[in-house]
C-alpha cells in the first residue's frame, strides 16, 4: 500500500515535467496553428546545451541552468524568423514537413556532436536526498522539479493574462489577421511565441538532464508525450496542461507498480480513454 | 490635396480583377459613403486603402506620400484605422482588452478607454465581459472604439449597419459626427443608401469595380443611384 502511494506522487511529480514538455507545444499550436514536430528534439537539444555547459565546459549547475535559456530563445526567435513563418498559410502542410526537417537536422547534428551514447548530468546530493514522512519517501529533486514545472506553468499564465505580451499572444491566436490591422507585426510575435515555447523546452531539457538519460535520439518519444499531455489536459488552457502531465504522470506510475512493462503503456492507455470519452480534453472547451 | 485618394486603382483576387481603375478622395474632415450592391467592390476599397489587398504603391495617396501595398499594420500606424467588416472582435479577449488592442499601433492622442466610455455609455458596464458575449450591436461599437484607440486620422468603417437592429443602429450613427468633431475623417461602407446620404457629405456610387456615380451627398438624386445599382446611369 504504501509503495502504491509512493508511486503515485511520483507520478504526480513527473507529471509536473509532462507539462512542461507540453507547454510549449500546445502555445505553439494555439498561436501559429501549426505543430512543431521538431518539439521534443529541442528539448533534447536543450539537455545536450546543459551537459555542454556543465560537464564539457565545466560551469556550475546554476549558471549552466541559466545560460541555456537564452540560448534557446535567441534559437527559438530565429528559427521562427528565418524558417517557420515563411511556411505559415492556408496549407497545414509545408510547417509540418519543414519542422519534421529541423527534428531530422536536429538529431543527426547532435549525433554527430556527442556520439549516440547514453548522458545523463550529475546535479550532486539533491538527486539522492529524499523527504521521509512516515513510510512515505520522496525525493528532493522531484519535488524540485515539481515546483519549478508548476513556477513556470503559473509564470506563462501571468504572462498571458496580465501583461501586454500576453494580450497580444490572446488576440492573436484569436485572430492574426485583425491583429494586423491594429498594428501588431504578427511575423514578431510568432518569433516571441517559438523563443518563450524553446526556453520552457529548454527548462525541461535542463531538468531532465539529470532526471534520466537521455540520448540524441530521445526527442520523438518526448514529443509523444507532449501530444498525449496537450490532448489529456485540453487544448488552449495553460492550466490544463499541468493536469494532463499529471494524469499521464500518475498513470504510467500506476501501470509500473502492478508490472514495470505496463509503464508505458498504462500511460498510452489513459490517453485512449480520455480522447474517447471526453475529446476536447478536461480543461478544454471552457473558454465561454 | 486630398488626406486619402485612390488613382487608377486596380485591385485582384487572385485571378479575378476587383476593383478597375478607381479614383476616390477623401478629404480632412470629411466623411466619405462608399454604397452599391453586394460584391461591387466596396470592402475591396477599403482593403486596398488599409492594405489587406495588394495593390501597387502610387495607386493610394495618404497625405502626400505613396502608400499603396504598405501592410496593414503600416497603414494603422500612419493614421488610417479600420473597422473590419463582421466587426471582428478578439473573442477572447474582454471589451477592455479589445479595445486597448487599438493602441498597439503605436500612436498616442486624445482618445482613452474613458473617452470611448463616454461615446459609447452602454458599453461601460460590460468592460469586464467576452467580446465574444455581446450583442450584435455592442460589439460593432466595440469595433469602432478599438479603432479610435488608434487615434487616427481616417477611420475606415466597413458595413456599420449590416445585421443589426435600426434602433441600434440610430445609437451609433449618432457617434459618428462626435468622432468627426474630433478631427477624424470617415469613409464607410453603407448598405442603407438613405442612411449613407445622411451621414455622408460626398458619395461614390460602385458598380462591378468601377465607380458610376459620385457627388455631394445632399445632390445626389435617389433614382439615379437606384440606376446606378442597375448599370443604368450615365
Amino acid at each position: 500500500m504504501t509503495e502504491l502511494l509512493n508511486s503515485i506522487i511520483q507520478g504526480i511529480l513527473i507529471g509536473g515535467l509532462y507539462a512542461l514538455f507540453a507547454a510549449g507545444l500546445s502555445l505553439v499550436f494555439g498561436i501559429m496553428r501549426i505543430v512543431n514536430l521538431a518539439h521534443g528534439d529541442l528539448i533534447v537539444a536543450g539537455s545536450f546545451l546543459m551537459y555542454s555547459a556543465a560537464s564539457v565546459l565545466g560551469l556550475p549547475i546554476w549558471v549552466a541552468a541559466l545560460l541555456v535559456l537564452p540560448v534557446m530563445a535567441l534559437l527559438g526567435y530565429g528559427l521562427q524568423r528565418s524558417l517557420i513563418n515563411h511556411t505559415i498559410g492556408t496549407n497545414v502542410l509545408p510547417p509540418l514537413l519543414v519542422t519534421f526537417g529541423i527534428s531530422i537536422i536536429l538529431q543527426n547534428g547532435l549525433l554527430q556532436l556527442f556520439t549516440a551514447d547514453n548522458r545523463k548530468l550529475d546535479f550532486g546530493a539533491i538527486e539522492v536526498m529524499s523527504l521521509k514522512a512516515g513510510p512515505i519517501s520522496v525525493g528532493w529533486y522531484a519535488i524540485l522539479v515539481f515546483a519549478v514545472s508548476v513556477a513556470t506553468i503559473w509564470g506563462l499564465q501571468v504572462l498571458s493574462f496580465h501583461t501586454r505580451l500576453g494580450r497580444v499572444l490572446r488576440a492573436t491566436t484569436d485572430d492574426p489577421e485583425v491583429a494586423r490591422v491594429m498594428g501588431v507585426r504578427t511575423e514578431h510575435v510568432f518569433g516571441i511565441a517559438m523563443a518563450i515555447a524553446l526556453v520552457i523546452c529548454g527548462i525541461a531539457g535542463v531538468l531532465l538532464s539529470a532526471w534520466t538519460s537521455f540520448t540524441p535520439l530521445s526527442g520523438p518519444s518526448r514529443l509523444l508525450i507532449a501530444f498525449e499531455v496537450v490532448v489529456i489536459g485540453g487544448l488552449g488552457s495553460i492550466w490544463g496542461t499541468l493536469i494532463g502531465g499529471v494524469v499521464l504522470g500518475v498513470a504510467q506510475a500506476l501501470g509500473g507498480y502492478f508490472d514495470p512493462a505496463w509503464q508505458t503503456l498504462a500511460g498510452h492507455i489513459s490517453f485512449i480513454a480520455i480522447l474517447a470519452l471526453r475529446p476536447q480534453g478536461i480543461m478544454g472547451g471552457r473558454r465561454q | 490635396m486630398s488626406l486619402l485618394s485612390t488613382h487608377g486603382l486596380d485591385a485582384f483576387y487572385g485571378d479575378f480583377q476587383a476593383l478597375y481603375g478607381v479614383n476616390v478622395a477623401l478629404e480632412e474632415g470629411q466623411c466619405v459613403a462608399l454604397i452599391g450592391p453586394n460584391g461591387a467592390g466596396k470592402t475591396t476599397l477599403l482593403r486596398a486603402l488599409m492594405g489587406w489587398v495588394p495593390v501597387a504603391e502610387g495607386m493610394v495617396l495618404f497625405d502626400g506620400h505613396q502608400i499603396g501595398g504598405a501592410s496593414p499594420d503600416r497603414t494603422v500606424a500612419m493614421g488610417i484605422a479600420s473597422v473590419p467588416e463582421g466587426r471582428r472582435l478578439f473573442p477572447s479577449l474582454t471589451v477592455d482588452e479589445n479595445l486597448i488592442m487599438g493602441r498597439e499601433s503605436g500612436r498616442r492622442g486624445a482618445w482613452t478607454l474613458d473617452g470611448i466610455y463616454d461615446l459609447f455609455p452602454s458599453l461601460r458596464g460590460r468592460r469586464g465581459h467576452l467580446g465574444s458575449g455581446l450583442s450584435g450591436g455592442q460589439q460593432q461599437m466595440v469595433a469602432i472604439g478599438r479603432a479610435l484607440m488608434a487615434n487616427p486620422r481616417v477611420l475606415l468603417v466597413d458595413e456599420l449597419s449590416l445585421g443589426l437592429a435600426p434602433t441600434v443602429v440610430n445609437d451609433i450613427a449618432r457617434a459618428l459626427p462626435r468622432i468627426r468633431e474630433t478631427g477624424v475623417s470617415i469613409m464607410l461602407v453603407e448598405q442603407d443608401v438613405r442612411r449613407a446620404l445622411s451621414l455622408s457629405d460626398y458619395a461614390y456610387c460602385i458598380l462591378e469595380g468601377r465607380i458610376n456615380l459620385q457627388g455631394p451627398s445632399g445632390e445626389l438624386e435617389f433614382g439615379d443611384i437606384e440606376k446606378s445599382f442597375f448599370g443604368e446611369a450615365a
